[in-house]
């Protein structure tokens, strides 16, 4: 049964929360003056989500932000806004020209005083789609990219980018109006090279989607967070953020490089592109700064043989990122985390699903991410070693 | 012989000046209309307490929890008062002293429509009976003995379609049935069960349970548990949920499941586990659980270090009897049942506070490791004589 | 010349003559034309920065003026004497203004007369992955984004001297800078915690930002903890009322490492300077091996040391630093106090403190005490703007309280929709 996605403005809950009857559950955000708190899965029954629940949430989520201060009162003085730096928008399309349009259509709403936004045409499969899909904005500026990869487009993007800062988002992914305000807020500090945002789903229809929002949820929680390079160590990463959701200084690139072509999607390694970002980035010494006020809802692959390659995609990704920060980067410690993914998530996650729990996804899902170790060293081997036959 | 409670339930909209208390220092659960707050205790001046200074302790250390039951109640004010008749089911074993605290409870309960079953299990005389009469509430006896069959028989005889349960060693808050209710007007709310408070905390035994042991059920927050949205250690910590001293069901469910199982529970060689065991089964089947905070039931807690001793022997025995009688009933794959004795509770929980003391007493958590071990034996022995008493009821 | 300057440039610079020409450079450049005079004081003759400055053709006056090496503190001092504006302000030699900075200053005097004006300075240093410059800029960085906070509460270890502009009144009727402070160690602090006793407050603008071209290294950041330690011990001679707030006070009670470390500065400095001289190589392996924490856990030890051996150099014997902290050979200013009924809400608590600005506070909420704020040290009196810091720091409940203890209704506090439901019987 698919899950219905409500947002709830906590300032002025509804007595009813309506979804269509076909959901049994509801995927509730809860906002507070239009910025996200929290968000909780509730029963509906006869398209009516559980009224207890949502004001026993209502009531928790409000007073979390308000037993010292009462809500709304405006104690908390903010330093005064300044002027945000312009921005670039950043669209990497490859062959879906249907999720591509709502994405752009979504983009043209976003409150950004005229940025630019640059569509990069990845296609393999039908030459000509992204492109005309780009056309019918006016406001998009279309490139094309014949080299395939997600880490050359984007790579592609920052060149012909003009902003201060490059915002990145994905063709299957729809920001809201206030994204571009909130996700370039943070780069006031001078030490902030980065910033990552919220992701929440778009739909959760299908079965595919509600196991992959259950078992690798973008989100990141719902409290501003502060990744300082001098204080951590740059492979911790994982509570960061991801690609789909991301703005980078441009002057950052000239200093650390672009993306490694021989991660993400389309390379062999699959993805892992942003992680490595994150870790150069926190190597340096810089920020990243994580804002959950800066939304973006991503449409996860409805079709379950899809989930199952993701999962698999995703820990290529992981162990070919940590491959390329032992080798490259020279970080030992990239050993260390590997293990502990290994020893701590995935192990388990297989024991589990040996044992049959009904919480736990299939066993070849879990397989497969042991597979992916196998092979993740040389897959990001294979991938530079193509890269450098391409020059 | 039965003690008057000392526990209090401080609601924070009290107009009164003061709380009395006969002990120097009271143990208050303050709470508001619609939310458990938390523990405040507060030392008594000239047999009382000011009720300033239990609002103010109250506040002070549970802040967020205050807000969020004022928020609550605001809600809370719109919403119609629920109405669904209940039938409240107490089983008794020639307790009549206890049995009479708990129907005066009972039977002044602040809601519109319900009926007082009590079910008398293979009881040695009449008391329980006058007793009954007396408070003109419906009786039936349960000649097999076994905690199981006398709830099954209330479930038999009770005429509504929401059946609480509850202990007669209990005194049900005012507003029980009320929360009960509510968490009930959600449809597909299948069993809702409740929050256990002490009735004394005098003893040492009564402190060692309630505070260091983690007493019945003390979480204060409400949960909604989806069946199907849990994992296989999630169904099998059934005792997360609640307990029989507080709980209630949709009679469909009970049908749907089977009724409880009565080679289970006291009065058995099992000594417990029938509530834990329902739990379990509900969910496992995918129906949802709620548990509501706010429906508070006050339980006497074993008084001195025998029978604590005891009880938690009962505990280990009973609940890994439980897991023995899930791993037959295939509810969830017997090897996770295995994986989940031995890590979660033979571990995780037994021997973690026997080599890491916790300030509870290594004795009780042998006591309690002793019932585990003795587990096997008794599932065979609760086997055996379910044959026997059928071959007799037959 | 175009009569009196608002606002002279006074740049203390010692055998730096590329840095200081840079600094110079870039008051040329300022994007909004400023009435400006720039007095650059050698501290120390030296011919080829005397001979690079006279040739100087600028577009504003310059003077330069030389003294015989004692020091930026009496360097600051003698410029200021020369200066003729009622502003001054004081760049390091080695701080390159950006284009605003010197419009900057002068407006944050105008809006807040009476002043004592900080702008941040960058430090410039280049992207690399080594860690002592990745902690050198996260130092600085800190440092200038707490003074950003509105709530920041300033206290005398925020007055640094690099970019720094003080009404020419105020710093006279002050003194000046103590010229005991022989090198760059803590005579910039000695002025803020008078500064901040005769009432002057802080303001920090950050738009008044400039680059900091400091090359430091983990053998000059020893050094610089070598003056810290004799600098702090010098603020406690001439403030003892200081003394038991000072780093080196707190630290006495540290683990047994520092406890050791701080044997060694003071029995053994033979053994520990050797060791000081050699640590920069072990913390080299360190770096390129990412071994993060040890390297830390390393380069603190040794710095401690140095601060202790810094610490060691006023105070020889361990007697002495006993003598030095016993809190019964001082005595305290008297610090005002005063007790806040959080009842009368927020915005009246802010405005008594911005009223009295006490230097503790005692909070209430009608009958109830709900903690203080003791006195600190060093630090600005509290004003409105710190209450919000002080009552996160107690914990207190503000918005719980009024809701339990006042019965108050959700309705003012909570966003309008809830608060009508409320009424709804």
């Amino acid at each position: 049964m698919p899950t219905a996605i409500v947002q709830l403005e906590l300032s002025d809950p509804p007595s009813t929360l309506r979804v269509g009857e076909s959901y049994d559950r509801a995927f509730v955000v809860g906002r507070l003056s239009g910025r996200p708190v929290a968000h909780a899965v509730l029963s509906v029954v006869d398209g009516i989500v559980d009224r207890e629940s949502v004001f026993d949430h209502v009531a928790a989520w409000l007073a979390s932000r308000s037993s010292h201060h009462p809500p709304g009162s405006g104690t908390r003085e903010s330093a005064a806004p300044r002027d945000p730096p312009s921005a670039t928008v950043a669209v990497c399309s490859r062959d879906r020209p249907d999720d591509l349009r709502r994405c752009l259509v979504a983009l043209a709403r976003v409150r950004g005083d005229g940025c630019e936004v640059i569509v990069v045409d990845n296609d393999a499969v039908s030459p000509g789609a992204t492109a005309a899909v780009a056309g019918e904005f006016a406001a998009v500026r279309c490139v094309r990219e014949t080299r395939p990869g997600l880490s050359a487009a984007r790579n592609r993007a920052i060149a012909e980018s003009s902003g201060d800062v490059v915002c990145f988002t994905d063709d299957d992914a729809v920001p809201e109006p206030g994204w571009l305000d909130a996700l370039r807020a943070p780069f006031d500090d001078p030490m902030v090279w980065c910033v990552t945002g919220l992701t929440l789903p778009l739909e959760l229809e299908t079965e595919a989607q509600e196991l992959f929002e259950r078992h690798t949820s973008h989100g990141r929680g719902y409290e501003a967070r502060r990744f300082r390079g001098a204080e951590t160590n740059p492979l911790a990463i994982g509570q960061v953020g991801a690609g789909v959701n991301m703005a980078i200084r441009r002057t950052a690139f000239e200093q650390i490089g672009a993306f490694d072509p021989a991660l993400g999607a389309g390379s062999p390694a699959r993805a892992g592109e942003d992680y490595d970002l994150f870790t150069r980035i926190l190597a340096a010494g810089f920020h990243i700064a994580y804002e959950p006020a800066a939304v973006v809802w991503h449409r996860h692959r409805r079709d379950p043989r899809d989930l199952k390659s993701a999962f698999y995609a995703y820990s290529v990704g992981v162990y070919a990122y940590l491959t390329r920060t032992l080798l490259v980067e020279r970080e030992p410690a990239a050993i260390r985390y590997g293990a502990k993914w290994l020893f701590q998530h995935q192990l388990p996650a297989l024991w589990r699903a040996l044992l049959g729990d009904p919480g736990a996804l299939p066993l070849s899902f879990r397989t497969a991410e042991l597979r992916a170790l196998a092979v993740a060293p040389a897959l990001y081997l294979a991938g530079r070693i193509r890269r450098r036959s391409d020059r | 012989m039965t003690r008057e409670p000392s526990v209090r339930l401080f609601d924070l909209e009290d107009a009164s000046d003061t709380v009395a208390s006969a002990l120097p220092v009271l143990d208050a659960l303050a709470r508001s209309r619609s939310l458990p707050i938390g523990w405040i205790h507060a030392e008594a001046r000239d047999g009382g307490v000011a009720t300033e200074r239990l609002r103010q302790q109250a506040v002070l250390a549970y802040p967020a929890r205050v807000v969020r039951s004022a928020i609550r109640d605001s809600l809370a004010g719109a919403w119609a008062a629920p109405q669904a008749p209940v039938s409240v089911v107490i089983c008794t074993r020639d307790r009549p002293d206890r049995l009479a605290r708990c129907l005066r409870a009972v039977t002044s309960l602040d809601y519109p429509v319900y009926e007082v079953l009590v079910v008398d299990n293979a009881p040695r005389d009449d008391a329980t009976k006058k007793l009954a009469a007396g408070f003109g509430v419906r009786y039936v006896v349960e000649p097999v003995p076994g905690l199981d069959h006398a709830r099954n028989r209330g479930i038999a005889e009770s005429v509504h379609d929401l059946i609480a349960f509850t202990d007669d060693d209990t005194r049900p808050d005012p507003l029980w049935l009320r929360h009960i209710a509510r968490a009930f007007t959600v449809p597909d709310v299948m069993a809702v069960t409740g929050l256990v408070v002490p009735l004394c905390l005098e003893t040492e035994a009564e402190r060692l349970f309630e505070f260091s042991y983690g007493g019945m059920v003390q979480a204060l927050d409400r949960r909604t548990a989806r069946g199907r949205d849990l994992s296989g250690w999630d169904l099998l910590w059934s005792s997360a949920y609640g307990a029989g001293a507080n709980m209630a069901f949709r009679r469909q469910v009970l049908e749907s499941v089977g009724g409880f199982d009565p080679r289970l529970d006291v009065g058995t060689p099992a000594g417990g586990g029938g509530d834990l065991d329902m739990f379990h089964r509900v969910l496992a089947n995918g129906h949802t659980l709620v548990y509501e905070p706010a429906a508070i039931v006050q339980h006497e807690h074993r008084t001195d270090m025998r029978a604590l001793r005891r009880q938690l022997f009962d505990n280990g025995r009973g609940f890994c009897v439980y897991l023995m009688t899930c791993a037959r009933n295939r509810t969830v794959p017997p090897r996770l049942i295995l994986d989940f004795a031995l890590r979660a509770w033979l571990r995780g929980w037994v021997l973690r506070r026997l080599f890491r003391p916790s300030g509870f007493p290594r004795r009780l958590v042998v006591a309690e490791l002793l019932g585990t071990l003795s587990a096997p034996y008794y599932y065979l022995a609760s086997r055996r004589s379910r044959g026997r008493t059928s071959a007799r009821s037959g | 010349m175009i009569g009196r300057p608002r606002i002279s440039v006074i740049v203390p610079t010692h055998g730096r003559p590329s840095s200081v020409l840079r600094t110079l450079r870039a008051l040329e450049g300022q994007l909004e034309p400023v009435a400006m005079e720039v007095i650059v004081v050698l501290d120390g003759p030296s011919e080829e920065s005397e001979r690079a400055l006279r040739s100087l053709m600028t577009t504003f006056p310059l003077d330069v003026l030389v003294q015989e090496q004692a020091g930026a503190a009496s360097a600051r001092n003698r410029g200021a004497d020369r200066a003729r504006a009622a502003v001054l302000l004081f760049l390091d030699d080695d701080v390159e203004p950006l284009p605003g900075l010197l419009a900057a200053h002068l407006r944050a005097h105008e809006s807040s007369p009476g002043a004592v004006v900080l702008g941040p300075y960058w430090p410039e240093i280049p992207v690399t992955r080594r860690l002592h410059p990745i902690m050198v800029r996260e130092w600085w960085a800190a440092t200038f984004t707490g003074m950003s906070k509105p709530g920041h509460r300033f206290g005398y270890r925020d007055l640094l001297a690099g970019n720094l502009s003080i009404p020419a009144e105020i710093f006279r009727a002050r003194s000046g800078f103590d010229p005991a402070f022989p090198m760059a160690g803590g005579e910039d602090w000695e002025l803020g915690i008078r500064l901040l006793r005769s009432g002057a407050a802080f303001v920090y603008t950050p738009d008044a930002a400039a680059r900091h071209h400091e090359s430091s290294t983990p053998a000059k950041s020893f050094r610089r903890a070598r003056l810290e330690g004799a600098g702090d011990v010098r603020i406690g001679l001439r403030h003892p009322w200081l003394r038991g707030d000072l780093p080196f006070a707190w630290w006495r009670k540290a683990g047994r490492l520092k406890r050791f470390v701080r044997w060694v500065a003071f029995r053994a400095p033979a053994v520990g300077d050797l060791a000081v001289a050699v640590a920069p190589w072990p913390l080299h392996v360190l770096d390129v091996l990412r071994c993060r924490a040890m390297w830390h856990r390393l380069g603190h030890t040794v710095r401690h040391y140095c601060y202790w051996r810094g610490v060691a150099e006023l105070l020889p014997g361990v007697d002495d630093l006993d003598a030095f902290l016993d809190p019964g050979a001082r005595t305290d200013p008297a610090w005002r106090e005063i007790e806040l009924d959080l009842r009368a809400g927020l915005p009246e608590g802010r405005r008594r403190l911005d009223i009295e600005r006490p230097d503790a506070v005692r909070l209430r909420y009608g009958s109830m005490d709900l903690g203080a704020m003791p006195p600190i040290p060093g630090l600005e009196p509290l004003a409105g703007r710190h209450l919000d810091a002080v009552l996160e720091t107690l914990g207190v409940p503000l918005f719980a309280l009024s809701l339990a203890m006042e019965n108050a209704s959700l309705s003012p506090a909570l966003p309008p929709r809830l608060g009508e439901e409320a009424a709804i019987p």
